[in-house]
C-alpha cells in the first residue's frame, strides 16, 4: 500500500472533516514504519520509540479540522518525532544522572534496539554502527538514506542548514564504510 | 585514495540518497564506484531498501494505539475494521437502551425481592427432588450426606440446623447422618418419625407404597410412630423396620423389637436382606437393583422408576411370579430378557412402556 501525495492529502481531509477513522488507519499504517524507524535511531529504544509514535500519531487526530492545512504532513510527522525524541532523550538524560546506579541494566537496551525486527547480519552490523552516531547525525543519516528525503526537505525537518546536513552524512557514510570494511577485506 | 576523494563520494552517495544529486554527480559516482570495492560495497548496502517490518507488528501496534485512544476518551469503543452503516450503528444504539433498561428493571426487582425473601426466609423450604429415571445427591448445611433414588423429594427449612435437623422424605434416600448429638436429625416420613444422632442408614418411604421401611447400615435409630409418640422403637444395625401406612383399626400391643418379626402385622422389624453380599436396601445407590424372592409387581414399581418407563400387567396372573437376583447395567429390556429366562411371562416393549401379557 504505497500512497501517492494526492491519496495522503485525501485521507487528511477526511480524517479532518468527517473523522474518518478507516483513512486515520491507513494513514497510520502509511507512516508507522519510516517515523518508528526514525525514532529508534534517536532514542534506541523499541518501545520507547512506538510510544512516540503512538502519541503523534494522536496528535494528528486531535488536530481535527486543522490537520487539512497541513502541507507536508510525512515532513510535519518527522519533525514532530524528532521533537518528541530529543525531549525523551533530555528527560531520559536526567534520569540516568539520577539513577546512576541502574546504568548498567540500561545498557543492554541501548545494545540492540532493533533486535525485535528481523534483520540479516550486514544489517545488524549496519545499525549497530549507526546507533554510535550522534542523535543529530542518526537523524539526518535515517531520514536521507531511509526515507530518501531531499536535503531541502531534512533542513526543514532538522532546522539545520544543507551544509550542516552534508557533513553529518560524510560522518555518518564514513564510519559505516570503516564498519563494513570487516566484511570485505582480507585479513 | 586521497580523503578530498573520499570525502567527495561520500557527498556524492548522499545526494544519490536523497535524490538531489544531478546528472553530473550521478554519472561522478559511478566514476568512483568503479574505483574501490569498498565504495561500491557501501553503495549496495546504502541502496538496500530500509528494515521491513512485518505486517503484524503493525497491527499490534495499530491496536495498543487505537487502545490507548479510547481509554482517553478520543474514539468511541469500537471495532474500526467494522465500519458499520448508520441503519445498524442506530439499531445497536437502541438495542443497548433497552438492554440498560432492562439490567436496571431487573435489578431493583431482584432487590425488591431479596429483600422480601429475607422476612420469609425462616419459614422457606428447601427442597430437592428426582424424577423417575435420576438419582441426586445432596450435601445438607450440616454435612449430612443425602442420596436421593429416582422419584423422591426431600425438604428443610430454611431454619435447619438452629435446634433439631428436620427434614421430610417422600421416596426413597439414603443418609449418612454428620454426628451431632446437640442437634438430632428427625425425618419424617408422615406414618413415623425416624431420630438420628449420626449414622447411616436407607429410608424407603414411596406413597405408591403401602410401607415404609428404614434400614440401618451401622449406628442406632429410634423411630417413632407418629399416632403412637411414646413409644420408640431402636434399630440397630442390618436390622429394617417395615411399617405399615394402612389404618389398622385394631388396637396393636406393644412392638417387641426383640423378635425378628413383631406379632403386630402393622409394624414389623426384622433384618436386611442381603444377597451376594449385598444390602438389597441399599442396592441403589451403586446403581445395582437386588431382589430376593421378591414379586414381579414390586421388581415393576422398582424398574418403573430407575428406568422412567411404564410396565402394564395385562393379566394378574404373574405379577405375583417371585423372582431373585441381582442386576448391574443390564438394560430394561435385558432384565426382561433374563426374568424370561427362569420365569415364563410374555412381555413387549415399545419405546417407554413395557406390556405384560
Amino acid at each position: 500500500m504505497h500512497l501517492q501525495v494526492k491519496d495522503i492529502l485525501f485521507l487528511q481531509n477526511r480524517v479532518a472533516y468527517v473523522r474518518d477513522e478507516l483513512a486515520y488507519k491507513k494513514l497510520f499504517f502509511h507512516f508507522y514504519t519510516p517515523l518508528h524507524r526514525f525514532s529508534i535511531g534517536i532514542v534506541k529504544d523499541y518501545e520507547a520509540a512506538e510510544e512516540i509514535v503512538s502519541d503523534t500519531m494522536m496528535k494528528i487526530w486531535d488536530l481535527g479540522n486543522k490537520l487539512a492545512s497541513i502541507d507536508k504532513l510525512d515532513a510535519y510527522l518527522f519533525t514532530s518525532i524528532k521533537n518528541a525524541c530529543l525531549t525523551f532523550l533530555s528527560k531520559k538524560k536526567l534520569q540516568l544522572t539520577d539513577i546512576a546506579a541502574i546504568d548498567i541494566n540500561l545498557i543492554p537496551e541501548y545494545e540492540n534496539p532493533e533486535s525485535q525486527m528481523q534483520l540479516s547480519e550486514i544489517e545488524k552490523k549496519l545499525n549497530s554502527c549507526v546507533n554510535e552516531l550522534s542523535p543529530q547525525c542518526v537523524m539526518v543519516f535515517k531520514l536521507i538514506k531511509e526515507e530518501g528525503f531531499s536535503y531541502k526537505k531534512v533542513s526543514g525537518i532538522l532546522e539545520i542548514s544543507q551544509n550542516t546536513i552534508e557533513t553529518h552524512m560524510r560522518i555518518a557514510l564514513k564510519k559505516i564504510r570503516f564498519a563494513l570494511s570487516l566484511y570485505l577485506s582480507e585479513k | 585514495m586521497n580523503s578530498i576523494s573520499e570525502n567527495q563520494f561520500y557527498s556524492l552517495l548522499s545526494l544519490k540518497l536523497s535524490g538531489d544529486a544531478s546528472k553530473e554527480e550521478l554519472e561522478l559516482l559511478q566514476q568512483k564506484l568503479q574505483v574501490n570495492p569498498h565504495w561500491q560495497f557501501l553503495y549496495d548496502q546504502m541502496m538496500q531498501a530500509g528494515s521491513v517490518y512485518p505486517a503484524e507488528n503493525i497491527e499490534q501496534s495499530y491496536a495498543a494505539h487505537i487502545v490507548k485512544m479510547q481509554l482517553q476518551g478520543k474514539l468511541e469503543h469500537k471495532n474500526f475494521e467494522e465500519q458499520e452503516n448508520n441503519s445498524t450503528k442506530s439499531l445497536k444504539r437502541i438495542f443497548y437502551v433497552v438492554a440498560v433498561a432492562a439490567s436496571i428493571i431487573g435489578f431493583s426487582f431482584f432487590v425488591y425481592f431479596k429483600m422480601n425473601a429475607k422476612e420469609q426466609i425462616k419459614n422457606a423450604l428447601n427442597e430437592v427432588a428426582t424424577k423417575r429415571g435420576s438419582k441426586s445427591f445432596i450435601k445438607l448445611p450440616d454435612g449430612t450426606q443425602v442420596w436421593l433414588n429416582a422419584d423422591s423429594k426431600l425438604t428443610f427449612k430454611e431454619n435447619f440446623g438452629d435446634k433439631t435437623r428436620e427434614v421430610s422424605l417422600n421416596g426413597e434416600a439414603f443418609f449418612d447422618v454428620f454426628h451431632d448429638a446437640e442437634h438430632p436429625f428427625i425425618i419424617h416420613t408422615g406414618k413415623a418419625d425416624v431420630k438420628v444422632l449420626g449414622t447411616t442408614f436407607n429410608i424407603r418411604n414411596y406413597t405408591s407404597e403401602k410401607t415404609m421401611e428404614a434400614t440401618l447400615v451401622k449406628g442406632k435409630i429410634e423411630v417413632t410412630l407418629t399416632d403412637r409418640p411414646d413409644e420408640k422403637i431402636i434399630i440397630h444395625p442390618q436390622e429394617k423396620i417395615i411399617i405399615s401406612k394402612e389404618n389398622n383399626s385394631q388396637p396393636n400391643t406393644k412392638i417387641n423389637a426383640k423378635n425378628a418379626v413383631s406379632t403386630v402385622d402393622k409394624v414389623i422389624l426384622t433384618t436386611a436382606t442381603f444377597k451376594d453380599s449385598l444390602m438389597a436396601e441399599t442396592s441403589w445407590m451403586k446403581d445395582k437393583m437386588v431382589f430376593v424372592n421378591q414379586s414381579l409387581e414390586k421388581i415393576a414399581d422398582e424398574l418403573e422408576r430407575k428406568f422412567a418407563v411404564t410396565i402394564v400387567f395385562k393379566t394378574n396372573a404373574v405379577n405375583q411370579y417371585r423372582y431373585t437376583g441381582v442386576f448391574d447395567k443390564e438394560t430394561v429390556s435385558e432384565i426382561f430378557h433374563i426374568i424370561q429366562l427362569s420365569r415364563k411371562i410374555n412381555y413387549s416393549i415399545n419405546y417407554k412402556t413395557i406390556t405384560i401379557e
